[in-house]
């Protein structure tokens, strides 16, 4: 990974370059970033901490394309985002991206297979083929036998494995993931921790984790610190 | 399905089933929707049973002629004099004591039903031809009155709600008994909720004998009407113009299904206000209570029109259900049902609910339209909300 480098790269997944960002609080200007830099290469595993207030879940909504910067670039696979428009945006994200919530949201009425589909709908894709996707992304999540169940009859762990299914059964090149183990037990975090890693190494899926657990932190490529809208540091996995 | 209907319809179906969660706010709106469209129905039924009661009861071969720029028998007086030269009128058929007219006045009674109840009814004094001046008319039993006696023939809906007006009862009236002893059908129009007697006796006891308020001609064919007319307007000292006697009723009929209309829509609207907010009230709870729901599906990249469309058919399905439930509880308890109302006459016209395919369109437009002004506004919202600020909650 090439943390600071200004100029996209080809085998940069993503690429940030003099970022800024901030919100209006009443008749302030509150900043967020200003001219932030980052490169992120395909196949990555990259873990964001910071403190609360740091900028970490906005940069996560920047590159998920919820928020829109105030200035800079921002491309992902070498695709401009930053001036998309709200439709050009959504359907960006269903192109490219997969997301991962902290508290799996899924929807309630929906059995697990009917969950992991929905991304699918957005898609020309038969039946058929979108059976076979759901087929292999709940088998490669390991809940395989759990596909007609829904949300409520599972777990947290296995409703969140359920979600990274979701997340990954569209073939994103970007995963976004927002705590994905804060709402979850030890055991149950350690699993989810495990198929985010073989996603990255098997599947070469790029993925993006907010996290504020120096445990969850480990199991990825590298994490970055950020603090009041900066990078200070950057730890590279053992 | 294209890849925007496969949308809309995953979307809605995800709405939809998550309707038990809401399951009492929906129920809220369903109900106030099945009680505007009902009351809606209601009003209408009566406006068209009302209508179809009194349009029904003229006939073509039958003129009325009243005092001319009287709208109605209740406003129009005939002297005797002019009464005599109608003799001579052509158009009229003729009888086997002359031509078949009756000059006829009518007075407002007070009966008692068989529930204890009392109301108004119509008494009407007419000639010996009375009955032969009206082509729907016939006896269903007992027989005619006999002039110069206290006698009264009853039409059948009031014979069978009336302890008073009993085939061989009798009853007292303007101080003296008087018997019933014929019931007459006409149709089911709103001639048989009229008692008839010897226009003389009602003139003496309930009005003044000197004038009637109508002539009742039975014409010798239909188009004869317009010799009638043409000799009535000729003769400007009579005074007098006639019509057929289905266009009397139907244009008495139209002033009143006015009226009830009149009182119906505005009340229906009152409603429909009612459950607009209801409605509207429904959809913003939904809408919120489906946030992250909403939010979830628009990061996944599902677009904004089709959470309009998807929210907008929950709303329209409720609309639907409240409609058709009010639909049914009009069919249930309304259709057929018998009903009275103070006439144009000030007397009492009995007439049934009738539940018509139009009334239950205009309802359900009407419901369509609350559940369209109530689902859009949410649904607008819930389509274009910030995602940054849906996805923070």
């Amino acid at each position: 990974m090439n943390f600071m480098q200004r100029v996209p790269a080809v085998d940069n997944l993503i690429d940030i370059v003099d970022l800024s960002k901030s919100y209006r609080r009443g008749s302030t200007e509150v900043p967020i970033f200003d001219k932030l830099s980052l490169s992120i290469e395909r196949g990555r595993f990259v873990a964001l901490m910071g403190p609360s207030g740091s900028g970490k879940t906005t940069l996560l909504n920047l590159l998920a394309g919820i928020d829109r910067p105030n200035s800079g670039m921002l491309a992902v696979d070498g695709e401009r985002i930053d001036g998309y428009s709200e439709s050009g945006l959504t359907q960006w994200r269903a192109n490219t991206l997969g997301f991962i919530f902290q508290f799996y949201n899924l929807m309630p009425m929906l059995t697990a297979a009917q969950n992991v589909e929905l991304p699918l709908l957005l898609h020309r894709m038969s039946a058929k083929e979108r059976r076979r996707r759901v087929d292999t992304a709940l088998d490669v999540v390991g809940l395989a036998d759990r596909a007609r169940h829904r949300p409520r009859e599972l777990s947290g762990g296995q409703q969140q494995r359920v979600a990274i299914a979701r997340a990954l059964v569209a073939d994103p090149k970007l995963i976004l993931a927002d705590e994905p183990t804060g709402d979850l037990d030890r055991p149950s975090a350690n699993a989810v921790l495990e198929i985010l890693r073989l996603l990255a190494d098997e599947l070469g899926k790029t993925i993006v984790m907010v996290t504020h657990d120096p445990v969850a932190a480990r199991a990825a490529d590298l994490t970055l610190h950020l603090e009041k809208g900066r990078f200070v540091n950057e730890a590279v996995a053992a | 399905m294209t890849g925007s209907v496969k949308q809309i319809a995953a979307v809605a179906r995800i709405a939809l089933l998550g309707l038990p969660s809401r399951a009492r706010m929906s129920s809220a709106t369903v109900l106030s929707i099945a009680l505007a469209t009902l009351v809606l129905l209601g009003f209408l039924a009566m406006a068209s049973g009302f209508r179809a009661t009194v349009a029904g009861t003229g006939s073509d071969q039958s003129a009325i002629i009243l005092a001319e720029g009287s709208a109605s028998e209740f406003n129009s007086a005939i002297d005797t004099a002019r009464l005599a030269r109608l003799d001579n009128a052509p158009g009229i058929a003729a009888g086997k004591n002359g031509p078949l007219l009756s000059a006829e006045s009518f007075a407002t009674i007070s009966a008692v039903e068989d529930g204890g109840g009392e109301s108004s009814v119509t008494l009407r004094g007419m000639g010996p031809q009375g009955l032969a001046v009206r082509p729907l008319a016939r006896l269903a039993g007992g027989r005619m009155f006999t002039p110069g006696r206290n006698e009264l023939v009853v039409g059948s809906a009031l014979a069978g709600r009336y302890r008073d007006f009993k085939l061989g009862g009798s009853v007292r009236l303007a101080g003296m008994m008087w018997r019933v002893v014929g019931v007459f059908e006409a149709g089911g129009s709103a001639m048989e909720s009229e008692v008839w007697a010897d226009r003389k006796l009602v003139g003496q006891f309930f009005g003044s004998s000197a004038a009637v308020q109508s002539v009742r001609a039975r014409l010798s064919e239909a188009s004869a009407l317009a010799l009638l007319q043409r000799y009535l307007a000729a003769d400007t000292s009579l005074k007098l113009v006639a019509r057929s006697e289905r266009a009397y009723f139907a244009a008495q009929a139209r002033n009143m299904g006015k009226l009830i209309l009149f009182v119906g829509w505005p009340l229906g609207i009152a409603m429909a206000v009612g459950a607009l907010a209801g409605a509207l009230n429904t959809m913003f709870t939904s809408v919120s209570t489906r946030s992250t729901e909403i939010a979830t599906l628009r990061i996944l990249g599902f677009r904004g029109p089709s959470i309009f469309v998807s929210t907008m058919a929950e709303a329209v399905l409720l609309v639907l259900l409240g409609s058709g439930l009010g639909v049914a509880l009009a069919g249930l308890f309304l259709q057929g049902r018998s009903a009275s109302t103070i006439g144009g006459n000030l007397t009492q016209v009995m007439f049934k609910f009738d539940l018509a395919a139009n009334d239950i369109v205009q309802a359900v437009t009407l419901a369509l339209i609350v559940g369209v002004l109530g689902g859009a506004v949410p649904a607008w919202r819930a389509a274009r909300r910030p995602l940054v600020t849906a996805a923070a909650e």
